[in-house]
């Protein structure tokens, strides 16, 4: 994504590749294709089998009283407001009553209730928002600031709360800078070159290391990932966006070793016939070398990433921002498929979010005569995970209060 | 056996150099998380035919600031998800160029397929139901943030992500002149196949491989229509008061041999979603899981597949293919 040809007269240093990226209509994201998987699938008549995972050392760990699905399993609140939005501009008022109306209505709690509910003092929270897609479809840092406002209100220091991402420079592009948010920490896990440098001669050291190993490994936890049995490609623009390229997925030092708790605020938005809403911002966000996973267990991962403990036993809160949504042409920001949707969606259970997510997601692309595909493999992560233990989806017992 | 390295990494200067310590790396056992594995691919740039406006011709305030150009299967290097889809469409490259005019940015994609068929799939996927943008000369879409448009094998896209609708005017005028460089436009023969009565206007999509038919329906694993990379089918809604409401695709396979063996090829590999409630030789009724019914008829050569059917078609009801 971030090695690509150029013409050389028309390099200039005055825009820098992430500014291009972010801007690119189909240009920002995470998550690329492989090509040569790609290419495999495409010609073959069946696709192979799905490759082992480690998904069993994931479920031998015994669970924390903070384990997913959290204290409301299959428990969403939609919170919808109409003038949360005003000539295309959040009305932060309006998300901030939006906000405790929705955590009051799930926790049956109030505030400071809820809080202790969710986190300690002490804790070290990080909130993790989906930058991809800035200004046409990513977390909105309004919402973020009545998480934090929350946060601060109820005792925790400002310098435990870190806003995060997989990627910094899309934190940047979104808006979230510190002097956007004054003493909190904003931390990607991983950095990239702009601009991937090429030919013969060409100088990589502002992202390999002598060893050749990239600046941003030593971020990733070597003794905590998600392995599968599928190799990622071994080429510099790979490794440059994915750090590492073999089996393993490194899940970010950042979430095994600093933060405590994680509330994970992501967008609503399509991807393909499914949703990228709370298990995606998690599954792909929070560890490396995704891309080779894309083709062969592309929802599962959804599930199998969020069953680990690093993220299994302190993601203890969603706020789905559906201020705006986006029906079709994700999980890439597509302008004419964005709208004002006014949302926010809480939940502890990320799973039941995005069930809810998706039957609504069903019911925007239907309404806008959007082809539908309903087959059941655009939900089966989801089953999957309540299979697991790791939250309710079936509709017989998921509760959703509209407010 | 460590045999990972691609013939890339033999025509990469800096694959040579890392390669001793990554060699290493790649070849620890899999019991122990291995280091990283870089070798480099590298694709010859190639001199873009696209429709370039000159450059005189954009507003003085206006620079382009940086160009960029991304030949086959380099798309992945620009964009994410979308790119199985233009690559099974048949994309072969795109030029982007972003101009800047100090506050406001745009960008500007031109991107060329194989012919027009390819480029009205990939308008027709990210139309959707979008609406002509005043102004803008040409087959188009769009609104503020964004405006699409597509003539003969190219598709093209400005976007301003900031959608305050300041650089509208700029972007309606980069897009005509970008038709404008487009000598013609080409036929689209495809979209002639489903017929015009009661089709739901805009609802049409093209279907060229799995990834482009996931949109429509999931008939089956792989590539259950036998499209080979080198055909296409045409879906879209109908209404109608015989049948309510239902989707029909058709793929022209070009003999009735062909469409005979995609017909039989299908009905082996049917998704186990669907049910087959009868069939004969040219004809197959299924029942879908939500209890909806669809039908595959294989007539001269071609498919016709109807979709979300509400009635029970039964075998003999099959209306005739135009």
């Amino acid at each position: 994504m971030y090695s690509s040809l150029s013409d050389d007269s028309a390099k200039t240093p005055t825009v820098t590749r992430r500014q291009f990226v972010q801007i690119g209509a189909l240009g920002a994201g995470v998550l690329l294709g492989t090509p040569h998987l790609w290419a495999q699938q495409a010609s073959q008549p069946s696709p192979p089998p799905k490759p082992k995972t480690n998904i069993d050392d994931a479920l031998k760990v015994a669970r924390t009283k903070y384990s997913l699905p959290g204290p409301f399993p299959g428990k969403v609140v939609h919170v919808q407001d109409a003038q949360a939005t005003v000539d295309g501009r959040i009305v932060p008022s309006a998300v901030e009553r939006m906000f405790a109306r929705g955590l009051q209505e799930l926790t049956g709690q109030n505030s400071s209730e809820s809080f202790n509910l969710l986190f300690t003092k002490d804790d070290v929270v990080g909130i993790k928002v989906n930058p991809a897609g800035a200004g046409i479809i990513s977390t909105r840092p309004e919402v973020v600031d009545v998480v934090i406002a929350w946060l601060l209100g109820n005792g925790l220091p400002k310098q435990n709360i870190i806003i995060w991402d997989r990627f910094d420079m899309m934190l940047k592009d979104a808006g979230y800078t510190p002097e956007r948010f004054p003493g909190i920490k904003i931390e990607g896990l991983q950095t990239m070159v702009e601009k991937l440098p090429e030919g013969d001669n060409a100088d990589h050291s502002a992202w390999l290391d002598k060893d050749g190993n990239h600046i941003s490994a030593g971020n990733f936890d070597r003794d905590v990932y998600y392995w599968a049995d599928v190799d990622g490609p071994k080429d510099l623009p790979y490794l440059n966006q994915h750090v590492f390229n073999g089996k393993y997925s490194y899940f970010g030092k950042l979430v095994t070793q600093k933060l405590t708790k994680i509330i994970n605020i992501p967008v609503f938005k399509n991807t393909g016939n499914g949703v990228s809403m709370a298990t995606k911002n998690l599954g792909y966000g929070a560890i490396c070398n995704t891309n080779r996973l894309h083709t062969p267990l592309f929802f599962d991962v959804c599930t199998e990433v969020l069953a680990f403990p690093a993220l299994r036993d302190k993601l203890v809160l969603n706020i789905i921002d559906g201020l705006r949504g986006q029906y079709e042409g994700g999980p890439m920001p597509a302008a004419q498929f964005v709208y004002d949707y006014n949302s926010l969606f809480l939940a502890t259970d990320p799973f039941a979010a995005d069930s809810v997510g998706h039957e609504l997601m069903v019911q925007k692309r239907k309404e806008m005569g959007i082809k539908v595909n309903e087959h059941p493999r655009y939900t089966e992560y989801l089953r999957y995970a309540e299979r697991l233990g790791l939250g309710v989806v079936d509709p017989a017992k998921v509760q959703v209060r509209h407010v | 056996m460590c045999n990972w390295m691609p013939k890339a990494a033999r025509t990469f200067g800096l694959a040579l150099a890392v390669l001793p310590a990554l060699t290493l790396a790649a070849c620890r056992p899999p019991s122990a998380p291995p280091m990283i594995a870089a070798a480099a691919d590298s694709t010859p740039p190639a001199t873009s035919s696209a429709p370039t406006p000159q450059r005189e011709s954009i507003e003085p305030q206006w620079t382009e600031v940086e160009r960029r150009q991304f030949v086959g299967q380099d798309l992945f290097n620009h964009i994410d998800g979308a790119a199985e889809v233009f690559l099974e469409m048949g994309f072969r490259e795109v030029l982007v160029r972003l101009y800047s005019n100090g506050q406001a940015k745009l960008v500007h994609e031109v991107y060329e397929m194989k012919d027009p068929t390819a480029a009205r799939g990939i308008y027709l996927r990210f139309r959707g139901r979008g609406t002509p943008v005043a102004g803008v000369s040409g087959r188009n879409f769009g609104n503020r943030y964004q405006i699409g448009a597509q003539k003969d094998r190219y598709f093209v896209q400005i976007t301003d992500a900031s959608g305050r609708g300041e650089s509208l005017s700029t972007m309606t005028r980069l897009v005509n002149q970008a038709l404008a460089a487009i000598p013609h436009d080409g036929d689209v023969p495809l979209l002639d196949l489903l017929p015009a009565e009661g089709l739901v206007p805009n609802s049409e999509v093209i279907v060229c491989g799995p990834y482009s038919l996931q949109s429509v329906f999931t008939l089956g694993e792989g590539d259950i229509l036998q499209l080979q990379g080198q055909r296409c089918g045409i879906a879209g809604d109908y209404v109608t008061e015989q049948e309510d409401s239902f989707t029909r695709l058709i793929v022209p396979y070009g003999s009735a041999a062909a469409a005979g063996t995609a017909f039989q090829h299908l009905l082996h590999g049917l998704d186990s979603e669907l049910q087959v409630l009868r069939r004969n030789e040219h004809t197959a009724v299924f029942r879908e899981k939500n209890g909806q019914f669809g039908s595959i008829t294989a007539r001269d050569d071609k498919l016709d597949i109807r979709l979300h059917l509400v009635r029970d078609p039964g075998l003999a009801s099959q209306p005739k293919v135009p």
